[in-house]
């Protein structure tokens, strides 16, 4: 062992109490570090799985038609021909069977579901209730909302003729499985579909979406054969706009991820993570403000060691050393320890807040709580922390101590 | 040069060839700056330590007995005048080779003994040993735990110093001083804090171990009892030898 650490280690221990109130302090800084990573982390998750959870990660639409104008070569301000957007026809995928197959074998790709999307009204007599509807193959349904795993009654649809609504429209039309509902499209056709299960994911979905099967949906938005976009869901979702662009190139559809959809939640997990960030520096300097005064104070109360130190022929450097790895191990043992606790703290929340339905309070994560770069962090904060009692250490002056 | 002392005769050995100094030390100029005030602290010293010379300094309070001991001991730099230590011109060493250089010439004995009071008193001599980094630790330990035995402190070489009573503290930092087998050793009223008993076994140690290893010994004292133990007696006064 050099013997730098072997002076290192005898002073923090001589000085038990005081060594114990300061591995206490930067125990306490990486607890609040470790609990504030863990609480802006689980929220992030927590938000983005709430946004994401009943989303495509990435969908694919025909591309939008922009009107474009064919100049006279003589007179570049006298159109020959204009094409407008709104005279094209509806934006439809023909060969989306081919599509779905090229997208599946797409590495990172996890699910694919064509879908025909739409706006029309329940009929229940003389009540009307306006509703978006999806249609997607058989075994599709389930693919970006996961209805199967929220079903509350009865079934996903089996045939062209059943229905899947949510709660909240079961409710409010007051109706319940095997109950036969109008469904009009807005494109004036209509269809009566029998309901074979209800649905509970949370959220509008649960007022506002129903769904049925392809065939229904291609029927009432007059789009046999074709679909109306195909959404996907990706192993990573942080990987979604780079995977967006490049299905954009290989399909020539418009790609747009759920990142580029949710740029305001992205903006409030930015802010979020950023105040976190500031919490977490807030509680390094303190871990730095600690040890640097408690290594301060040893270095005037030590002056006259490090006197007699000097004077048989340790070198400054060495003297600088000491303090350099009391402050590493100050930093280190106070931040393993704080880290073990924050990770504690954050467990018992988790079970001592939670509620009836199972959730906790705060949406703590513990496994993220960041706990290896903590200890990093407060390791390099204690020999930051320590710079300027070892220069001061250093420069003792031997003679000054001896003689005095 | 003013104020300085005769050179003693070559002092010979069993009547063998003459003793090399060990220590040469010529025109000593020291200055100290306060302001605008200089004060002249040492005003022209020569003097020479033969190997396994016992060297007294004696003088009153402010002559400038520590602050030459400390030019000696390499820990300050004169204003002027040279120090040669085993032959070897020291003045003019950078901060990194002065303390290599102390570490393996020069040993220092104190008033105040100055132990590190948290390590044991086995620690404490091993101390220059471990600066060095030239040691084995076994060897290191070997050679520190026989001075410990020859101060006879054996039975208290893992107390902590400050567990142990004046006398044993002085009697480690004689070991400590020897540890390195120094050339010099440079005592600094080492009796200066200890009762007539004590100051008479910690001279005879002193003495002792200074004639088993040929170390030249300074001693600086206000104690002419200590002072005529020594072979030879310097007198200081107002920054000069006489």
């Amino acid at each position: 062992m050099p013997y730098e650490l072997r002076v290192s280690l005898r002073y923090l221990t001589s000085s038990r109490l005081q060594t114990c109130l300061i591995l206490a302090g930067v125990a306490v800084g990486i607890l609040a570090f470790t609990f504030m990573a863990a609480l802006i982390n689980g929220l992030e998750v927590s938000l983005t799985e709430d946004v994401i959870g009943n989303i495509a990660h990435v969908t694919l639409e025909p591309p939008d038609r922009v009107p474009h104008v064919l100049p006279d070569p003589g007179d570049p301000f006298r159109p020959l021909a204009a094409v407008q957007r709104g005279s094209e026809p509806r934006p439809e995928i023909p060969d989306w069977r081919r599509l779905e197959r090229q997208i599946e074998a797409t590495p990172g790709v996890r699910t694919v579901a064509p879908q025909v999307t739409g706006n029309g009204f329940l009929h229940r007599g003389e009540r009307l209730l306006p509703v978006a509807f999806t249609g997607a193959p058989r075994g599709k349904l389930s693919a970006i909302v996961d209805l199967e795993g929220h079903l509350v009654r009865g079934a996903l649809p089996g045939s062209p003729e059943d229905l899947l609504i949510g709660v909240g429209v079961a409710e409010e039309l007051g109706v319940t499985t095997g109950q036969r509902l109008l469904l009009e499209s807005e494109r004036g056709r209509r269809r009566s579909l029998t309901v074979r299960g209800i649905f509970d994911v949370g959220g509008m979905i649960n007022d506002q979406a129903v769904f049925v099967d392809l065939a229904t949906a291609q029927s009432l938005m007059e789009l046999e054969g074709s679909v109306s976009k195909i959404g996907l869901k990706v192993d990573d979702i942080y990987d979604a706009p780079r995977l967006a662009r490049r299905l954009a190139g290989a399909t020539g559809l418009d790609a747009e991820s759920w990142i580029e959809q949710n740029e305001r939640l992205q903006e409030a997990l930015t802010a979020q993570g950023n105040t976190g960030a500031l919490i977490k520096l807030f509680s390094l300097l303190t871990i730095v403000i600690g040890i640097a005064s408690v290594l301060l104070l040893s270095a005037v109360r030590r002056q006259a060691e490090i006197g007699i130190l000097r004077s048989f022929g340790v070198s400054r450097r060495s003297v600088s050393v000491v303090f350099v790895l009391q402050g590493l191990l100050l930093g280190t043992v106070g931040s393993v320890l704080g880290a073990g606790a924050g990770w504690l703290f954050c467990r018992l929340l988790l079970e001592l807040t939670r509620g009836p339905g199972g959730d906790p309070a705060l949406p703590v994560d513990p496994s993220r709580g960041e706990y290896g770069m903590a200890i990093l962090l407060a390791t390099l904060a204690g020999a930051l922390a320590a710079i300027l009692p070892a220069r001061r250490a250093a420069t003792v002056d031997p003679v000054e101590v001896i003689q005095h | 040069m003013s104020g300085a002392a005769p050179d003693p005769a070559p002092r010979r050995h069993d009547d063998g060839p003459a003793v090399p100094a060990v220590l040469v030390a010529r025109g000593i100029v020291k200055t100290f700056h306060d302001g605008e005030v200089d004060t002249e602290v040492l005003r022209g010293v020569d003097l020479e330590v033969r190997s396994g010379e016992l060297v007294a300094l004696m003088g009153p309070s402010g002559s400038g007995k520590s602050t030459l001991l400390s030019i000696l001991g390499t820990l300050l730099r004169p204003t002027a005048g040279s120090v040669e230590i085993t032959g070897r011109e020291v003045t003019d060493l950078d901060e990194r080779d002065l303390t290599r250089f102390r570490n393996r010439h020069l040993g220092f004995v104190f008033q105040l003994h100055h132990l590190l009071p948290d390590f044991t008193a086995l620690e404490n001599v091993l101390f220059p040993a471990w600066a060095s980094r030239a040691w084995d630790a076994e060897d290191a330990r070997e050679r520190a735990r026989e001075l410990l035995d020859r101060v006879g402190l054996s039975p208290r070489r893992d107390y902590k110093a400050r567990q142990l009573s004046g006398g044993q503290k002085q009697r480690v930092a004689v070991a400590r001083a020897l540890m390195m087998d120094p050339d010099v050793v440079l005592a600094d009223e080492p009796t200066g804090n200890l009762d007539s008993e004590t100051s008479e076994e910690v001279l005879d140690l002193l003495r002792e171990m200074s004639e088993e290893q040929h170390t030249a010994l300074l001693i600086s004292t206000h104690d002419e009892g200590v002072a005529r133990r020594c072979d030879r007696l310097l007198q200081m006064a107002d920054g000069r030898l006489s």
